[in-house]
């Protein structure tokens, strides 16, 4: 009995850190299906290969987020390996579309340009008042086209809202890259100077209202960092030589440098519009970080490492328990909470069941399975579950086609 | 259990967001489809250059001039070079950097030549007449003297493409300063797109919205030559064309008005123009009242084909129930019954098509792609098998059917899918087995399918053939949507 | 002729939209206003001038004989709009600049005032779109009479102004924590920037010479 319930205990009982192997399995058999479904059942001839490793690898990820516990840790590995890998596919994709990495009258009037994130953010307006989407890309029939993206942008929100940024965004990555290059910050950014993501939102009206009188995507034309590793216009007049200086000049100081400098993700937190937009979705969103202020001792440890500069010292004093508009849902603060205090939840809601102690030791196994299920549904696994989820189907296929042309170099080499 | 009704429906609930996530992908098309009718986006006219107000269509094979007109033996000078296929007209457009402009384009049959940038043979002359008989000239201008303007429409501005500058100059007939209109090549898809700058009177009175005329003729270019072109005598050289002993004028190809027969352009007459009006029906089409018409007219041929088929078919396990079933929908029977015919190219067929329809009504992913796979697997096999016309038909018919209804961003079969459907339509014309009607509506799947491949160039050629068979009201509104406004 | 004055006017209203917003938007809600009067009293007074911007654009284009031609020139209606958002973006630099640090007293305060508003209606009012330019051209064909033409306009401009009806609630946020206002107020340093950089200065380079 006693070797039966350790057994049963040591599979389904719910842990400190990390999830119960249990769950790790169901999770995984999920996760897995769906990764081995797009990388390598939907792949033809050698892609299968270089979509298989790909499925290995998000998969091992995974594993390793449930099993330590380091939900942030991983994910960060997740994101920035997509991100990286992302470019050299995305580059080749257009190489192939169209002869070149660069904007050219073709693309714009056959209305064939990747329509990408940000630009949601510039045409929701010009939509309603002049019916017409003010950028030039696909209706539907590719993968970047308007209509794909809306779906993805619209299951993305119901789902995590501002999560986007940390679980999913391929351009988030970079940032999240150079502030994670060395230990100490060098330019102190602390929850002090927390009004720099204000600007954020300044963004978000600035690029929402300049592009209004000109019908055209502002952000896209002049201000985009990642331009640079994506697409842009031949600098070949004033106006282009111009938009062509801010994007060399914002990727350096928005993207590498200040990040590199203050360890936070400074592009994300003080510039990108689409996260300010995100932010205002968070109000909808079916998960959250939830902040349990009973169980917090106001020790700032989150406030220390949040890359996002979303916790402060009023928010910590404050009785509200769902974090602020900013948080991406990165699992920083959870790592380091030593209380506990901050989980994922739905709804900001506090935990959904309460586990019942028992005398009767019969009942232990009960007891047991009990708290396996409430743990299986509990938002701490269903959210990771979701958003990783989510994150390694839209970034598959980049990371499956680069390891693919990687792998074709090395056997012309051989 | 009272107490934990609503946690427990809370945690359903997450549960369901969980496993929408890769639903949502694998049914992303489905769910684009469901956005796409209820938001009916489209691109904002300022990219593409303005709303097409008016398409003019060319036949393809008549740049012979009017008579026998042949090309000069440079290999620059590939066929269809100078033969117009489309012009279009579009509205005025406003644009922050360039400043408002007028754009027209001109599709010809084949500027891909890469011996010269980026088409070097080809001179396009575009003349516009914007006040009628008000004012403007009869005169061509250097190069163009050749050729005869209608006097009741005068042009007022001009401009030749002679396809090494990406700015033209805009002449004007009351010899004003010439502006500028920035000229877009984009030789993959044999187009040419001039930007026309409207900061000139003669120019800006395009903004007023009312009539115009446009003269379009095309004429080899030749550098060397006097005023650029390329001479046409009696017999071709390697930079002359040939095929004009009688010294006409040296058009190729002009783009007239659909009653008017290009061999009578030669004459002493003039060259008709085309009218374009900016409040044409083209730019008032009302998307919505086809598409109402056009699901009315598919709602009837629906009905009118089952009554045709009549009868049930007849019992006992036959090839002809099979099929019954199959459009009936009872895909087990069918499969049943079609297995036993799979050794005949018919049978194959729509053995093929029931595998891959039951891939639309499994719930499992992965099943779905596999007999889909292999539906098409058996299709393919019919149509080598086919060894008459109507195993032909048949084969192809079943195949494109299918590859238009399944996801192209999984399947990637809509290419095929429109070569099947142009064959068959153009085999059954050939026998005389298929109505005006029909033949245009499979001429427009073929279409749609090529569309979706991303082939526009293929796709809107076979609009074009299903318009002069005359268009059906899905026809119609298939081809209005894509700004194919014959 | 009511029913055409009204729905011109919906029609103009999306274009107005699109030109004052980024304008007015920023200017607005850099301000603390404190009732829903003085609210209404900065509305009013761009709406205001906004009217005047409209008729003296409505004469400059008659006394060019627009209406006769059935177009408003090109270089004409861009060198107008070139020089009203250089100075558009002007003032919204100074509201700025004074509102966030005090400086440029004479001109901040003025731009930051009631006179401001009323400048950026005027300003924003002197853009002739495709709706305002079929207005004119019903009022000035004579067949409404003046009595008539003035009830059309008045109409038109009524139902254009319907989409300005929501900042009369900007007082509603006098309650905003102040890092709202200088977020507002740096988005007006940086419209003002990009006014005059990349819409006012370009097209007015563009259009002076088809003006020659």
């Amino acid at each position: 009995m006693i070797k039966k319930n350790s057994l049963i205990e040591s599979i389904f009982a719910p842990r400190e850190k990390g999830a119960s192997p249990a769950i790790i399995f169901i999770t995984s058999l999920f996760l897995g299906y769906y990764l081995f479904f797009f990388n390598v059942l939907l792949s033809t001839g050698t892609e299968k290969i270089s979509g298989a490793i790909t499925a290995v690898f998000f998969l091992g990820l995974y594993i390793a987020m449930l099993v330590t516990g380091e939900y942030s840790r991983y994910r960060k590995i997740f994101l920035i390996a997509a991100s990286l890998l992302m470019v050299p596919a995305f580059i080749n994709t257009l190489i192939e579309e169209r002869g070149t990495m660069l904007v050219n009258a073709d693309t714009v009037i056959n209305n064939e340009n990747p329509f990408c994130h940000i630009v949601f953010t510039m045409t929701a307006i010009p939509l309603v008042l002049q019916k017409g989407i003010i950028f030039p890309a696909r209706l539907s029939g590719h993968y970047a086209s308007i209509y794909s993206m809306l779906v993805i942008w619209l299951s993305a929100s119901l789902i995590f809202g501002r999560g986007w940024c940390s679980w999913v965004c391929f351009y988030g990555g970079w940032d999240s890259c150079f502030s994670s290059i060395g230990k100490k910050p060098a330019l102190k950014l602390s929850y002090k100077n927390n009004h720099v993501r204000y600007f954020n939102f300044v963004m978000l009206a600035f690029v929402t209202l300049a592009s209004l009188p000109i019908l055209s995507a502002v952000y896209c034309e002049l201000l985009c960092p990642f331009k640079i590793v994506t697409e842009f216009e031949a600098p070949v007049d004033i106006f282009t030589i111009v938009a062509f200086g801010f994007m060399v000049v914002t990727f350096l100081t928005l993207v590498v440098v200040m990040p590199f400098l203050t360890k936070k993700r400074f592009q994300c937190t003080a510039f990108c519009p689409f996260g300010a937009m995100q932010s205002l979705i968070n109000k909808i969103s079916f998960f959250r970080v939830r902040f349990d202020k009973e169980k917090c001792t106001k020790c700032g440890a989150c406030a220390a490492v949040c890359p996002t500069l979303s916790v402060s010292p009023e928010f910590l004093e404050n009785t509200k328990k769902t974090m602020p508009l900013t948080c991406t849902m990165c699992g920083e603060c959870m790592n380091v909470c030593r209380q506990g205090a901050i989980t994922y939840s739905i709804w900001g809601l506090p935990p959904l069941f309460k586990i019942k102690e028992t005398a009767d030791g019969s009942s232990a196994v009960l007891k047991t399975l009990r708290e396996f299920l409430i743990a299986l549904v509990s938002p701490k696994t269903l959210f990771p579950c979701a958003a990783f989820l989510f994150g390694t189907i839209v970034s598959g296929s980049f990371v499956r086609e680069t390891l693919e042309l990687i792998i074709n170099q090395i056997i012309k080499l051989w | 259990m009272r107490k934990n009704i609503v946690p427990i429906c809370v945690s359903v609930l997450a549960v369901l967001f969980v496993i929408a996530v890769p639903f949502s992908f694998v049914f992303g098309e489905a769910l684009q489809g469901a956005c796409r009718h209820l938001l009916k986006l489209r691109i904002h006219e300022s990219y593409s250059g303005g709303r097409v107000v008016s398409s003019f269509y060319d036949p393809s094979g008549d740049d012979k001039g009017g008579g026998e007109f042949t090309y000069p033996l440079s290999e620059i000078f590939l066929p269809g070079a100078l033969d117009i296929i489309k012009y279009t007209v579009h509205e005025p457009v406003s644009d922050y950097r360039s400043g408002d402009y007028w754009q027209c384009g001109i599709v010809l049959g084949n500027i891909s030549s890469d011996k010269m940038f980026p088409f070097g043979c080809v001179r396009v002359s575009v003349y516009v007449d914007v006040d009628g008989a008000k004012s403007g000239s009869t005169q061509g201008l250097a190069g163009d003297e050749d050729a005869r303007f209608d006097p009741a429409h005068p042009w007022d501005f001009a401009m030749i493409i002679d396809g090494f500058s990406t700015t033209q100059k805009i002449y004007f007939s009351d010899g004003s300063e010439p502006s500028s209109a920035t000229i877009i090549f984009l030789p993959k898809k044999n187009r040419i797109l001039a930007r026309v700058l409207l900061d000139n009177k003669r120019t800006g009175a395009l903004l007023a919205g009312t009539d115009s005329w446009h003269y379009v003729f095309t004429k080899g270019y030749d550098r060397l030559s006097a005023g650029g072109v390329l001479p046409v005598k009696e017999t071709e050289s390697l930079r002359s064309g040939g095929g004009n002993p009688d010294g006409g004028p040296a058009i190729y190809d002009y783009l007239l008005p659909r009653t008017t027969a290009q061999s009578g352009q030669s004459t002493p007459d003039y060259i008709a123009p085309l009218h374009c009006s900016f409040k044409s029906a083209a730019a008032r089409i009302d998307l919505d009242a086809l598409e109402t018409e056009s699901a009315a007219y598919l709602k009837k041929k629906s009905v009118d084909e089952k009554d045709t088929q009549g009868a049930p078919a007849p019992e006992g396990g036959s090839l002809q129930q099979g099929i019954a079933f199959f459009r009936e929908g009872r895909l087990d029977e069918a499969e049943k019954i079609l297995t036993a015919f799979s050794q005949t190219s018919e049978g194959l067929a729509y053995l093929g098509a029931v595998v891959a329809s039951k891939g639309g009504k499994t719930e499992s992913t992965f099943e779905a792609v596999e007999f889909v796979n292999e539906g098409f697997e058996k299709m393919d096999k019919a149509c080598a098998m086919a060894q008459n016309d109507i195993e032909y038909i048949t084969a192809r018919l079943c195949r494109a059917n299918t590859a238009i209804e399944i996801p192209e961003e999984v399947f990637h079969k809509c290419a095929q899918g429109a070569h099947d459907f142009e064959e068959a339509a153009l085999k059954l014309r050939e026998l005389g087995a298929v109505s005006d009607a029909d033949f245009s509506d499979m001429l427009v799947k073929a279409a749609i399918c090529a569309d979706k491949a991303g082939d526009f160039a293929y796709s809107e050629s076979l609009f074009i053939k299903a318009g002069s068979a005359g268009f059906t009201p899905y026809g119609k509104f298939e081809a209005a949507k894509r700004d194919i406004i014959l | 002729m009511f029913i055409d004055a009204i729905l011109l006017g919906l029609a103009s209203g999306s274009y107005c939209v699109m030109f004052c917003a980024p304008v007015l938007v920023p200017w607005f809600f850099s301000k603390q206003i404190p009732t829903a009067g003085r609210n209404a009293l900065y509305l009013s007074l761009y709406l205001a001038g906004r009217l005047s911007g409209y008729i003296l654009i409505g004469v400059i284009a008659g006394v060019l004989g627009s209406y006769a031609a059935g177009y408003l020139s090109a270089p004409v209606d861009r060198a107008i709009g070139g020089a009203t958002q250089t100075l558009a973006g002007a003032l919204l630099i100074f509201s700025g600049v004074y509102s966030l640090k005090g400086r440029c007293r004479a001109a901040g305060r003025f731009a930051d005032s009631a006179g401001g508003a009323a400048s950026l209606g005027f300003l924003s009012g002197m853009k002739m779109c495709p709706p305002l330019f079929a207005a004119a051209m019903r009022v000035f064909s004579g067949d409404l009479g003046p009595l008539g033409g003035g009830a059309f306009f008045t109409l038109f401009f009524i139902a254009s102004s319907l989409y300005f009806t929501p900042l009369l609630f900007v007082f509603k946020l006098n309650k905003a924590p102040e890092y709202f206002r200088s977020g507002a107020r740096v988005l007006c340093i940086m419209m003002g920037v990009y006014y005059i950089a990349f819409l006012g200065l370009p097209a007015l380079f563009q259009s002076v010479p088809a003006l020659r």
